[in-house]
């Protein structure tokens, strides 16, 4: 009786962890984090060379792991490869994530700071730990370090000059070849036709929106004609009347009026929608009457 | 257009002579007493939150109260009690300082759950339940409330179901450098002045009848919706959309809605225009919003993410 008592107690606690687990698993976990440093085995390297670099944590915790550290962006270099550990003492848990790298070329190179997001125990608010950045110094390799490099470097020069000099020959061989050419006789250049010029009408999309408002009568024409006005004053779509009249100098007082009484028409009430589409109808009239 | 009662113009004019600055915070303060809502101001110590409520209540000829929040305060504190007269031998009501036509919440945050929730439900019903009697609030009923940005020790954070009864939450900058030197002429010489009441609150209940009559086309009514629908759709809103837990409610677009005609019926026009619902938005949606831990971690502005939602929508 004991034990069946006793093992369905265990199986609704596992079976409340289970539960539990993937919430928790969302969450921050509540760290004292006393250290979160970025170092390397070597910092001044040459092209082609292995070397590691460490992102090491202490928290004054227990923990399994610390699965959130967000490795800095290492795209200057290869990565071949990485590892953690985790030891765990009577001070916490010290985390260390291992990465071995190869650099493919010369320079400086700065690796920004490693960091990761938890909920910082000293004043319960979520916070984000970062480390220090690193300056990795690549050098290229000396000749004398690889001999067959530098015959390979000594033959690429040879060639690179060769190239050279050939085109040189071919462009002098061409250019002698075109001097020793006979004269061709020149034939008469008849007159070509002549062109037609269109004359494009810069106001013909706003004449048409003015058209089809004048005939439809409508809030949804006079909101086509109110579009075509603010294309005329360079507004983009989505603007407001705003954003058309800071666009429009104060000299233009056609454009600008025509803009305002657009938008009574637009979105006036509809008691005095018809006085208001007779105005703004005027107010495009009398700008296009200007041009 | 307005009729004959004073325009409320007026008393934006009138609050522009006792503070200095702040526009855009006392074009709030009126637009949320036209719209007959509540409002919320954060900012830092000394920017004149407290001055422009006070200022406020005398311009509309209205009772002022202040309530400083603490964390030892009770219900009873803000609604009022019950209490014994040993001469009558019967118990009497005792209204408490929320029975004010603007009341001063200050430090609203620095206060228990309990006390925030009966000023919140007061600001709600417009009533309040002491005894076996219900009384009502003024008439008109505005909660001008204060947090403290800064001083987050001690504090007890307003849940977002709460936060959503204000119309409108205003951020109270510090003042550029012109705004401060003349402060420092006007108060540092000599003690604050309330302005005389240019309106009254016959003016104050008319303006909001008003108000509801302002003409709000449906191409507007749409671009309210879908604002407010685009703090709830993450993915439109590019980098920003991951810092967002949950979008605004419904109340957000009643909310704009309420404030668009406030605006229109101040400037004395009968119609709301796109503008008006881009001008105020942010001052809707920026309590309205429920953000990731990752806006804190990352120091984000939330009002970027505001504007982000904003711009994810055309105007018409």
């Amino acid at each position: 009786m004991a034990r069946s008592t006793f093992a369905r107690l265990i199986a609704t606690l596992v079976a409340f962890a289970a539960l539990a687990l993937p919430l928790a698993a969302e969450q921050l976990a509540r760290l004292h984090v006393t250290n979160l440093s970025l170092g390397a085995d070597r910092t001044h390297v040459k092209i082609g060379e292995r070397f590691s670099i460490y992102v090491r944590v202490h928290v004054n915790e227990r923990v399994d792991r610390i699965d959130n550290i967000v490795l800095p962006n290492l795209l200057n270099f290869n990565n071949l490869g990485d590892e953690h550990t985790r030891a765990i003492n009577p001070k916490g848990t010290d985390w260390t994530e291992r990465v071995i790298l190869e650099a493919p070329q010369a320079g400086t190179f700065m690796i920004p700071p490693a960091y990761f997001d938890a909920i910082n125990a000293v004043n319960g608010k979520p916070s984000r730990f970062s480390s220090n950045t690193l300056q990795i110094v690549v050098g290229a390799p000396s000749p004398l370090d690889d001999p067959g490099a530098l015959a390979r470097r000594v033959l690429s020069i040879v060639l690179v000059v060769v190239g050279v000099l050939a085109a040189i020959f071919v462009l002098l061989a061409l250019f002698v070849l075109r001097m020793r050419r006979k004269p061709v006789p020149i034939s008469p250049v008849r007159p070509a036709p002549p062109t037609l010029t269109v004359l494009v009408d810069p106001d013909a999309a706003l004449r048409t929106a003015l058209a089809a408002a004048s005939r439809t009568r409508t809030r949804a024409s006079i909101l086509i004609l109110r579009g075509e006005v603010f294309a005329r004053a360079g507004v983009p779509r989505g603007a407001t009347t705003r954003d058309a009249l800071d666009r429009i100098s104060a000299d233009a007082r056609g454009l600008r009026l025509a803009v305002a009484q657009l938008e009574r028409a637009a979105f006036g009430p509809h008691d005095r929608l018809e006085m208001a589409i007779d105005e703004a109808l005027a107010a495009v009239e009398s700008l296009l009457g200007r041009v | 257009m307005i009729g004959s009662h004073t325009r409320p113009a007026a008393l934006l004019e009138t609050l522009g002579r006792s503070i200095v600055g702040q526009r855009a915070v006392l074009e709030t303060l009126v637009l949320t007493v036209i719209a007959g809502g509540h409002v919320l101001l954060e900012g830092a110590p000394g920017v004149a939150k407290t001055l422009a409520c006070r200022a406020l209540a005398a311009a509309i000829g209205g009772t002022f109260r202040r309530i400083q929040f603490t964390p030892d305060l009770l219900p009873s504190d803000i609604v009022g009690t019950r209490v014994f007269d040993q001469r009558t031998a019967t118990f009497a009501t005792v209204p408490g300082p929320i029975f004010a036509n603007v009341v001063l919440a200050d430090e609203i945050n620095r206060a228990p759950a309990k006390v925030q929730s009966a000023l919140l439900e007061g600001m709600q019903e417009h009533h309040a339940t002491i005894g076996p009697e219900t009384l009502a609030f003024p008439d008109p009923f505005v909660v001008l409330a204060t947090m403290n940005p800064l001083d987050g020790d001690g504090t007890y954070a307003l849940p977002l179901a709460q936060m959503d009864r204000f119309l409108a939450k205003v951020i109270v900058g510090y003042p550029d450098r012109d705004d401060e030197r003349a402060i420092v002429d006007r108060f540092g010489t000599s003690d604050v002045d309330l302005p005389a009441s240019v309106v009254t609150l016959d003016d104050v209940r008319s303006w909001r009848t008003a108000a509801r009559a302002v003409f709000l086309d449906a191409k507007l009514r749409d671009y309210i919706v879908d604002i407010v629908r685009a703090t709830r759709e993450p993915a439109r809103l590019g980098e920003f959309g991951k810092y967002i837990e949950s979008g605004a409610s419904p109340r957000a677009a009643i909310a704009l809605a309420q404030l668009v005609r406030a605006r229109a019926f101040l400037e004395d026009r009968d119609f709301a225009t796109p503008d008006d619902v881009r001008d105020l938005a942010p001052s809707v949606l920026r309590h309205r919003i429920a953000y990731g831990y990752r806006v804190a971690t990352e120091g984000i502005d939330t009002e970027a993410i505001v504007q982000a939602a904003i711009g994810a929508v055309h105007a018409p």
